[in-house]
């Protein structure tokens, strides 16, 4: 797989954009650096705009329980192995201090290219979860880099 | 698109319904001291949240598109090259 992420057939489509980003539909989703379980929604309308992303069961294992069913209706996604769950992520640098978003996780239709950031009922769920307590919480062996 | 909105005012009371569009419900549980509850029902794929959820998330997703990470930067790097 390239990871230039330039050709055509790369572009995501959100119809809703993501959230507080609307008008902006057009995304691409770039593998993280190696040896990191980072990701990047890098924005193909407005230079510069990118979404740190994780795949939250990095995080929480269970994590892709919490989507309720029939949320992913509008997406066509028949099959849940057709979709991908991203969390974003706030970096601002320092690995302590990255935040992980549990309550509003994006969501990739493999086959369809589209794209939705989808806010789950779930109040327990927290926007703004500190990651190293998250690995923590999980005993996980994952790392920061 | 155009959005066109139009908006109405109504008096419930506890247990009385309002029905927006052909599938979404509101209906008054219960009335308190400057609070109300309300029971919504909408179809599976539709956002229910309190409003102020969702300004929280956006919030957050600007703040997500200010980061800066090891990684992220050694992504961005790997990108400018071609």
């Amino acid at each position: 797989m390239t990871r230039k992420g330039r050709r055509p057939g790369d572009t995501l489509w959100m119809p809703h954009g993501m959230i507080g980003f609307p008008g902006l539909t057009r995304y691409r989703l770039l593998a993280g650096a190696p040896d990191t379980p980072f990701f990047v929604l890098e924005s193909e309308e407005r230079s510069g705009l990118r979404f740190p992303l994780i795949d939250p069961a990095v995080a929480r294992p269970e994590y892709a329980l919490h989507l309720e069913p029939g949320r992913l209706d509008e997406m066509e996604i028949d099959d849940p192995e057709d979709a991908l769950v991203f969390a974003v992520l706030f970096a601002p640098g320092n690995a302590k201090e990255i935040t992980i978003n549990l309550r509003a996780p994006v969501v990739v239709g493999k086959k369809t290219r589209v794209a939705k950031q989808i806010l789950l009922d779930d109040e327990t769920l927290p926007v703004r979860a500190l990651l190293s307590s998250e690995f923590r919480r999980e005993r996980g062996e994952a790392r920061l880099s | 698109m155009t959005d066109i909105r139009r908006e109405r005012v109504f008096d419930r009371a506890v247990g009385d319904c309002i029905r927006i569009g052909d599938s979404i419900e509101i209906r008054v549980e219960s009335i308190g001291k400057g609070r109300v509850r309300l029971a919504c029902s909408a179809p599976a794929a539709a956002l229910l949240v309190e409003r102020e959820r969702i300004e929280e998330v956006a919030e957050e997703n600007r703040r997500a598109s200010r980061s800066r990470i090891p990684g992220f930067e050694d992504l961005l790097a790997l990108q400018e090259e071609d």
